[in-house]
């Protein structure tokens, strides 16, 4: 019976079918949950729980989220100490947290702050953001911090730490592969050394494991993985001694064999990081595809590329990034998961200072964030500006994506 | 036979008749679903039991309009003018009615409307202080003052630089 009564105080809605009462209150936007949980302890218990948040996957439309590594804007570094000149020259980094879905932006970080260059992972399944490594802000020296923000159930909004990496580290390689797994290879320690040391996070159980370390060091690498693949990709970097010349190479790391193997002849640039500028797509035809968003110089370099073989580390496609997008360095992530068609979306920035095209609105600090939508099919590409609050407009070091 | 095929009489619970155009009754999946199993019938009477009058009406002008909004605008611009007669539709609906009619478009199975339905009761909870949610859909605080105290400073979004959007 639909209409069957369910008296009593623990309805969460009065007057409505419990089913019906979810249904509503999965149609809320995010932002409010925190303030819901507030209203009686029924409404608690249900926010708090990780089935709310499948829920609202399932027949609401959930929030794309972008978590940002960005430096502060310049008024807002140490913000305690009027006189704080020393530290004037060091950059401030808080986690930016960019619905997309309501284009709200908003800052977050531990009391302590987020290190320098940290990198920035998030997982589906449980609604976590994980920030790894960086600086520390006053000493720069790498640390092996994790940091952890739960987005959904209970510790919702709330910073913690994870169980630290065996080994500091900052500029490393990093995905989320399976589950409940991040891979982190390579990077540098304190001396600046290239590392070839590899470890694994199970962030369910909280512990990290040393894995066999790769074949070559790799400071400044790419990491990559993707959705429905255990593997881990880390692709390009450079050794100690020398320093800025990017290897052509990859390694992949299969967690069935426990082993590292080598690809020869991926990222064709020697003096240019693969980092940011690049994304991991899946569809459900074309698994495992690898863009890469290049303009300028690059773009005509790269000219015709013979694609490798089959099990090999593939370009799929490459984007072309206008010349109007005046920023040097590029962060590309993509909205949402895999998609069931060829379209895509991702969100790029640049930080850069605003160039001449009329598709920037001239409000925003720099030349603002952009959207734009891939067509693999067509292999369209259109350009959308996302207008970025003030302070809210410089390089995000590391990005990730996460839906609520 | 085939003459009749598109109207459909729909019976509320205290059995009044509603005669509805097929196209608009197609979008209610219960009704489809009577209609198929009694196919061959020359009875197109559909008993929505435990659903009074004033919902069916409600429902059926919904989608009345729905069906008529879409054929007019069919080039584009549907979902605008669709949005404008929703404002306009929930106008008229009182907060006792809003769950009535949830249960109703509920048990009559009719997605479009079950969605603008829950988004409207939704929004009496979106940017709204935790005291007026709980005197809108009488909930009773059980919280214990020092629960409720140390709740809000937990779950407090320690939020920098929120926009005005």
């Amino acid at each position: 019976m639909v209409f069957q009564k369910k008296q009593g105080v623990n309805q969460l809605i009065p007057g409505l079918p419990d089913d019906m009462a979810v249904e509503c209150l999965i149609r809320v936007p995010y932002q409010f949950h925190s303030c819901m949980k507030s209203v009686c302890l029924t409404w608690q218990s249900l926010i708090s729980s990780p089935s709310f948040y499948q829920e609202r996957r399932k027949s609401a439309t959930p929030e794309q989220i972008l978590c940002l590594v960005q430096p502060l804007p310049a008024d807002m570094e140490s913000p305690t100490t009027a006189t704080g000149k020393e530290d004037d020259q060091r950059s401030r980094y808080a986690l930016t947290i960019y619905n997309v879905t309501y284009n709200i932006w908003q800052r977050t970080k531990p009391v302590e702050g987020i290190p320098i260059f940290c990198q920035c992972l998030t997982f589906q399944s449980s609604g976590k953001i994980l920030l790894l490594g960086g600086w520390d802000p006053t000493t720069l020296e790498p640390v092996p911090h994790v940091y952890i923000l739960d987005m959904v159930g209970e510790t919702a909004g709330k910073w913690r730490h994870g169980a630290p990496m065996k080994v500091a580290r900052s500029f490393f390689a990093c995905a989320v592969a399976g589950e409940s797994s991040v891979y982190v290879a390579g990077g540098h320690d304190g001396q600046k050394n290239a590392l070839r040391s590899a470890e694994v996070y199970n962030v369910d159980r909280d512990e990290w494991t040393t894995l066999p370390d790769m074949i070559e060091d790799r400071d400044e690498s790419q990491g990559l993985a993707w959705e429905g693949d255990p593997r881990f990709w880390v692709v390009s970097g450079y050794g100690s001694e020398s320093q800025g010349q990017f290897r052509s190479d990859a390694e992949c790391y299969d967690p069935v064999t426990g082993s590292w193997s080598k690809v020869e002849e991926v990222w064709p640039f020697a003096s240019n990081s693969p980092r940011g500028a690049n994304a991991t797509v899946n569809n459900k035809k074309r698994k495992n595809q690898w863009w890469w968003f290049l303009g300028g110089e690059q773009l005509r370099q790269l000219g015709e590329r013979a694609e490798n073989g089959d099990e090999k580390l593939t370009v799929s496609s490459v984007v072309g990034v206008p010349d109007w997008i005046s920023g040097t360095n590029l962060s590309a992530t993509v909205i949402g998961g895999a998609t069931r068609n060829s379209k895509h979306r991702v969100f790029v920035m640049s930080g850069g200072g605003g160039g001449s095209s009329s598709l920037v609105c001239g409000e925003c600090d720099g030349e603002g964030a952009f959207i734009v939508d891939v067509d693999e099919k067509t292999g369209s590409s259109k350009w959308n500006h996302v207008h970025t609050s003030p302070g809210f407009s410089k390089f995000p070091y590391s990005a990730s994506y996460l839906s609520v | 036979m085939a003459s009749t095929d598109d109207k459909v009489i729909l019976k509320s619970s205290e059995g009044e008749c509603f005669e509805v155009d097929m196209a608009v009754a197609s979008h209610l999946q219960i009704v489809k679903s009577v209609l198929e199993d009694c196919e061959g019938s020359s009875d197109k009477v559909v008993s929505l039991f435990i659903v009074e009058a004033k919902y069916v009406a409600m429902i059926i002008e919904y989608y009345k309009n729905y069906v008529e909004l879409k054929e007019k605008h069919e080039e584009g611009g549907f979902e605008e003018k669709l949005k404008e007669f929703e404002k306009q539709f929930l106008e008229q609906i009182d907060k006792k009615e809003l769950k009535g009619l949830v249960m109703a478009v509920n048990y009559l199975n009719a997605p479009a409307l079950f969605d603008v339905v829950c988004t409207a009761i939704a929004k009496h909870i979106e940017n709204k202080s935790v005291e007026y949610v709980r005197e809108y859909f009488g909930i009773v605080n059980d919280f214990t003052a020092e629960e409720e105290a140390q709740i809000r400073e937990e779950h407090r979004w320690a939020y920098d630089g929120v926009n005005d959007d």
